[in-house]
């Protein structure tokens, strides 16, 4: 059944798929809509050798995956967006000292408690704000059931090839609904970790992992040094896709669950012979700012959709230098924009940037 | 038809949908019909969700007075004692697997002594990746026996890929729906075969046709 489809769930999907990819610890603690991907550990992973643990809370599960990944074992935790916010300080902890290990954010509308339902509000947190310090993580953003399995296995090797933890930002929707999916066959892409603390066996010195430096020269080398490691990640990682951009007039860009919706909008203006393209950013950081860059000279307007109150826009007007109109549209609180919505307000840019 | 049919299965096998459609279709041939909404698992894509479709079909829905609200916690309000004393079918709808079956064990006296009127029917789909075998859904059906303390009567052969499903997949399943009913000694209740686009070709004959009232939200 190798190369079987199977209707799956996005949560259910990512979770298998993690296994796959050499998951060995799932540390997490329920919060809907991400559960099912707990529930699918705890079945799956006393079958494969692997540890599943139910935590006391979010912020004890990113602390277990921070000791894990010390280990050099492949560790994974997910929340949805409260329970992100809990586990900032262990995301800051682990990127302090360049760990690498996978983190889902299933997301929910917000603030505070918000609702259950899908929303795209964690964008500045995965991509600025993911805890204390200098430091990012890799972000990946799936729009497809199938991304969701493929993209947590890509997580799982650039987090190890590049020593840092990486997120997969979904949403309530990609991660409740159902698709069809092929798992991938797994290469093992796992790189050797010499700095892990495995015993040194009397062979070599001790492997410490620390993020404390009580001497300021200390820290802030650490600092340069992990940020010229990000220069190199900026340059290799950033991944988009480009739908009918090539001779569009407008540019729609949207991510994730979002840009399945934007899709069918950008379609539906083509038939109206508005020339419509789609930016859709695979990973949020690095972002893909060529995929902009490369289409300003042609294009007359943007259009950021999301389902938020516009955390992308800057990085789009900044991918953009500001050339051209970044416009934007969005919903929030769980409610999710049609197709028609996203017309609508392509026709109304149509009419005011295109004379 | 009984009066009673309880509807049992895996997390998206497509338990709702075949609920949804085997009341509407009760209503049709002129049978008073309630849908009784009894899944305190999940609170994505629940029976209730479809309300408007039942009343415009004639069906009466019970469901937990908060579902699909900040109060959407697992209780249970309605007695199914007292609904079925009103005289009306009951189609009731778990949640899924062992989880989802394990409050019908509040009623599991009451449907005893109605068995003659009940049935209890496991729904499957040989595409959901923890039920892709039928030894596989077997045993899921074993622990949602257990969790309820009642035995199935039937199988629903759900097999379907989603909006990709074709002749190769239903045809699997249903060879697959066979070999479960071996394993377990259950009758195959019906094969369902989804009304959409892509099964447009299939013959009909010998397939419960099955409405899909999910639509995905980019279309």
């Amino acid at each position: 059944m190798a190369n079987e489809r199977m209707l799956m769930k996005g949560n259910e999907a990512l979770a298998e798929a993690a296994v796959r990819a050499g998951c060995k610890c799932y540390f997490g603690y329920p919060i809907t809509p991400q559960t099912e991907i707990a529930a699918y550990m705890s079945k799956r992973m006393p079958k494969c050798g692997g540890v599943f643990l139910q935590a006391e809370s979010e912020i004890a599960a990113i602390n277990m995956v921070y000791g894990a990944a010390a280990t050099g074992v492949r560790a994974m935790t997910s929340s949805s967006s409260p329970g992100i916010s809990l586990k900032s300080e262990g995301i800051s902890y682990a990127a302090g000292c360049d760990l690498p290990c996978v983190v889902v954010n299933v997301q929910r509308g917000g603030p505070g408690l918000g609702g259950i339902q899908p929303a795209q509000s964690d964008y500045y947190l995965a991509t600025k704000a993911g805890g204390h310090g200098d430091f990012s993580v890799l972000v990946y953003a799936p729009s497809s059931v199938q991304e969701m399995a493929d993209y947590v296995v890509k997580a799982f090797d650039m987090a190890d090839k590049y020593r840092m933890p990486a997120m997969i930002l979904s949403d309530g929707l990609l991660g409740q609904m159902m698709e069809p999916v092929v798992f991938p066959e797994i290469q093992d892409n796992e790189s050797p970790k010499e700095w892990a603390c495995t015993g040194h066996g009397n062979k070599r010195r001790h492997n410490i992992i620390n993020s404390l430096y009580l001497k300021p020269e200390e820290l802030e080398q650490s600092n340069i040094e992990r940020y010229k490691k990000y220069d190199i990640v900026k340059a290799e990682l950033p991944e988009a896709e480009n739908y009918l951009t090539e001779d569009a007039d407008i540019i729609v860009t949207a991510y994730g669950a979002s840009a399945r919706i934007a899709r069918s909008a950008v379609n539906a203006a083509r038939a109206e012979g508005i020339k419509a393209g789609l930016i859709r950013p695979i990973t949020l950081w690095p972002f893909p700012e060529k995929a902009y860059a490369d289409t300003v000279e042609t294009a007359k307007a943007y259009l950021v959709v999301e389902l938020s109150m516009g955390q992308m826009t800057d990085d789009v007007r900044l991918a953009t230098s500001c050339r051209r109109p970044v416009r934007f549209f969005g919903r929030t609180g769980g409610v999710i924009h049609t197709p028609a919505e996203i017309l609508a307000q392509i026709k109304q840019i149509a009419k005011e940037e295109l004379k | 038809m009984k009066k009673i049919t309880v509807i049992a299965g895996h997390y998206g096998s497509g338990k709702s949908t075949f609920a949804a459609n085997y009341a509407i279709q009760q209503a049709a041939m002129g049978e008073n019909v309630t849908v009784v909404d009894m899944d305190t698992v999940n609170p994505y894509y629940r029976t209730a969700d479809l309300e408007d479709i039942f009343t415009e079909n004639g069906v009466k829905l019970a469901a937990p007075r908060y579902a699909g609200t900040n109060l959407d916690v697992p209780i249970l309000d309605f007695d199914i004692p007292a609904l079925f004393s009103e005289g009306r079918n009951l189609v009731i709808d778990l949640g899924g697997d062992d989880a989802g079956a394990f409050p019908l064990g509040k009623f599991r006296e009451f449907i005893k002594a109605h068995s003659d009127d009940a049935e209890i029917l496991y729904v499957v789909n040989f595409c959901r990746f923890l039920t892709h075998e039928p030894n596989e859904a077997a045993e899921i059906l074993r622990e949602i026996e257990a969790a309820c303390g009642l035995a199935a009567t039937g199988i629903v052969n759900n097999s379907n890929l989603g909006f990709e499903t074709d002749s190769e997949i239903i045809e699997n399943g249903r060879h697959k729906a066979e070999k479960i009913s071996v394993l377990t000694g259950l009758p195959v209740f019906c094969h369902t075969l989804p009304l959409i686009p892509s099964c447009e070709e299939i013959d009909r004959a010998g397939f419960f046709p099955l409405t899909v009232y999910i639509k995905n939200v980019w279309n």
